[in-house]
């Protein structure tokens, strides 16, 4: 009899661990490895705040593409956190940290969770100013944001110069921007903006296609209705243009090499603004 | 017995002799310096000129490999002072480098870097950034940036050879592949390094083209000439800034109250594949 007992309780314990085992694997949370500059996109709606005062919220939806800006593991964990840089996202989402006073910049650590993000190649809407591994072949710094300036190479005076230009968001938007400054704290509002399309790229040429007139952009129009009704044209040139920014006590030397990629609109000069030297 | 003892005592002394050289030569690589123990006569790469080093020169290793398990060592000619390199000036595209020479204590003896070459870095890591290179070589030119098309010009130069001189040069070409004749070349008696920025180099005789201050009214060390090394930088864009291909850094020096410079440096861009 005893024996038997025995082995029932037995019996039990194994069971109860195992179903122990079984709710604990439910709600054991599964983690991405990621680095910087790789691309997630949202898997359901999520909420972030900007880093350190944690005052601003934002709502990033279901299927947002974002870029990872810096990746870390908590220390007591070690499980996977990142930051986005909400400049490098559409207006209509950075709005809330565009109005605040404090216009921060980086949201706050987000665990990076499957049950949130899943990984994803590099937009096809990005790749007009792609290069290959920046942070390990830049001579200097690889800043390239995004932005198309009308002109022909980074300003001398580049903490007052102000420019006109076009924008790609790493959420798939096409922003157009009036005389705004060059040299940003933060990403100003654009005048005009519409949701990429579709996006076809032929050798150096990218088109962009929206669905609505874009204010301050030079569009063109390409069909009656649909999706793709408005285009834009990009031809990435492959030339390059220095910009010498000098020293402020002693002209004759320099403080750094400014180089801008050089790009044509509609036949109009373009240029980014890609690395910093020296 | 004796004999036998003898012979075992010989035979690990010779063991030592040859540990010895064979350690030393281990531990020499491309940029290391060497001293010449005997009157070296040797040739370009091609084995088209030949070079007498004498004995007591100071070289620099421009590269090594190991064959049937002896090292050898080619040596950077094109350092050397005038009456060494002499030979091939006037040769049709001559290569800088020597053919390769024995590396053993017979011909050479492992030096530290001399002094008077503390002016500037023989190397500096591009870890991180492939697109940079460094091509720092010694040569000072006179003025504060390298012209874009400096392929197609000459300017004011000075360099320290590895031997010790200090060759000037009035006009030399940017570019050029054995250094020409100098207008002048000095034997430097003395080095000290003052500071990381500021070496001193001592002359018997005063300089032509550089300022030297005079120390001493006798002996070897009477005019001193001070290479000062500033922080501050230029750069030049080459075709030209509105469309360039690449940008140097020109690293500036000061002697006396003039502006020369080092180009240090050469950068690419990303975006050009």
């Amino acid at each position: 009899m005893k024996q038997t007992r025995r082995l029932v309780n037995m019996i039990l314990a194994l069971i109860a661990t195992f179903a122990l085992q079984m709710t604990v694997a439910q709600a054991k949370t599964t983690y991405l490895s990621v680095s910087a500059r790789d691309y997630l996109q949202t898997t359901k709606k999520i909420t972030v705040t900007n880093s350190y005062y944690k005052n601003i919220k934002m709502t990033l939806p279901k299927g947002t593409v974002v870029q990872v800006a810096s990746a870390a593991r908590s220390q007591k964990t070690h499980h996977p956190f990142f930051t986005i840089d909400m400049d490098t996202m559409s207006y209509r989402l950075r709005k809330p940290f565009y109005n605040a006073k404090s216009k921060p910049n980086m949201t706050a650590g987000i665990w990076a969770t499957t049950a949130d993000f899943k990984k994803v190649d590099s937009p096809q809407y990005l790749r007009y100013y792609q290069v290959t591994s920046p942070d390990t072949r830049s001579a200097g710094d690889y800043v390239a944001d995004g932005n198309l300036w009308q002109g022909d190479k980074w300003p001398a005076n580049e903490t007052t110069a102000k420019a006109s230009g076009i924008k790609v968001t790493v959420d798939g938007y096409l922003e157009a921007y009036s005389k705004v400054k060059v040299f940003q704290a933060y990403a100003p509002k654009p005048v005009g903006y519409a949701k990429i399309q579709k996006t076809v790229t032929n050798g150096k040429t990218t088109d962009f296609y929206v669905a609505s007139k874009i204010k301050g952009m030079p569009l063109t129009r390409v069909a009656k209705s649909g999706k793709d009704q408005y285009r834009l044209s990009i031809t990435r040139t492959g030339e390059h243009g220095v910009t010498m920014i000098p020293e402020d006590e002693h002209p004759q030397y320099i403080d750094s090499v400014e180089v801008s990629e050089k790009y044509l609109i509609d036949n109009q000069n373009y240029y980014m603004h890609t690395e910093v030297l020296f | 017995m004796v004999k036998r003892v003898l012979l075992g005592m010989a035979l690990i002394f010779s063991l030592i002799l040859v540990d010895q050289s064979v350690a030393s030569a281990a531990k020499v690589t491309k940029n290391s310096f060497l001293t010449t123990k005997r009157v070296i006569k040797t040739y370009n790469s091609s084995k088209t000129i030949k070079v007498t080093i004498p004995k007591g020169t100071t070289v620099l290793v421009n590269g090594t490999k190991n064959d049937n398990g002896q090292k050898y060592v080619s040596l950077n000619l094109n350092r050397l002072r005038y009456q060494i390199r002499r030979p091939l000036i006037t040769a049709q595209n001559s290569s800088r480098v020597s053919r390769w020479i024995l590396a053993k204590g017979q011909n050479f003896s492992k030096t530290n870097k001399p002094v008077y070459l503390s002016y500037y870095s023989l190397t500096r890591s591009n870890k991180g950034h492939a697109l940079l290179s460094y091509v720092a070589n010694g040569d000072l030119w006179k003025g504060s940036t390298l012209p874009a098309d400096y392929a197609q010009l000459t300017g004011t130069r000075f360099t320290i050879t590895t031997d010790g001189y200090l060759d000037f040069f009035s006009s030399s070409p940017y570019k050029y592949t054995i250094s020409p004749k100098p207008t002048s070349s000095t034997e430097i008696q003395k080095s000290y390094y003052r500071s990381s920025r500021q070496l001193y180099l001592y002359f018997k005789t005063k300089l032509k083209g550089l300022p030297v201050t005079k120390v001493s009214t006798k002996g070897n060390n009477r005019y001193r000439l001070s290479i000062n090394r500033t922080t501050q930088t230029t750069s030049t864009a080459v075709p030209n800034e509105d469309d360039a291909t690449r940008v140097t850094l020109n690293e500036i020096y000061q002697i006396g109250k003039t502006d020369y410079y080092m180009h240090t440096e050469n950068a690419r861009f990303l975006g050009e594949d």
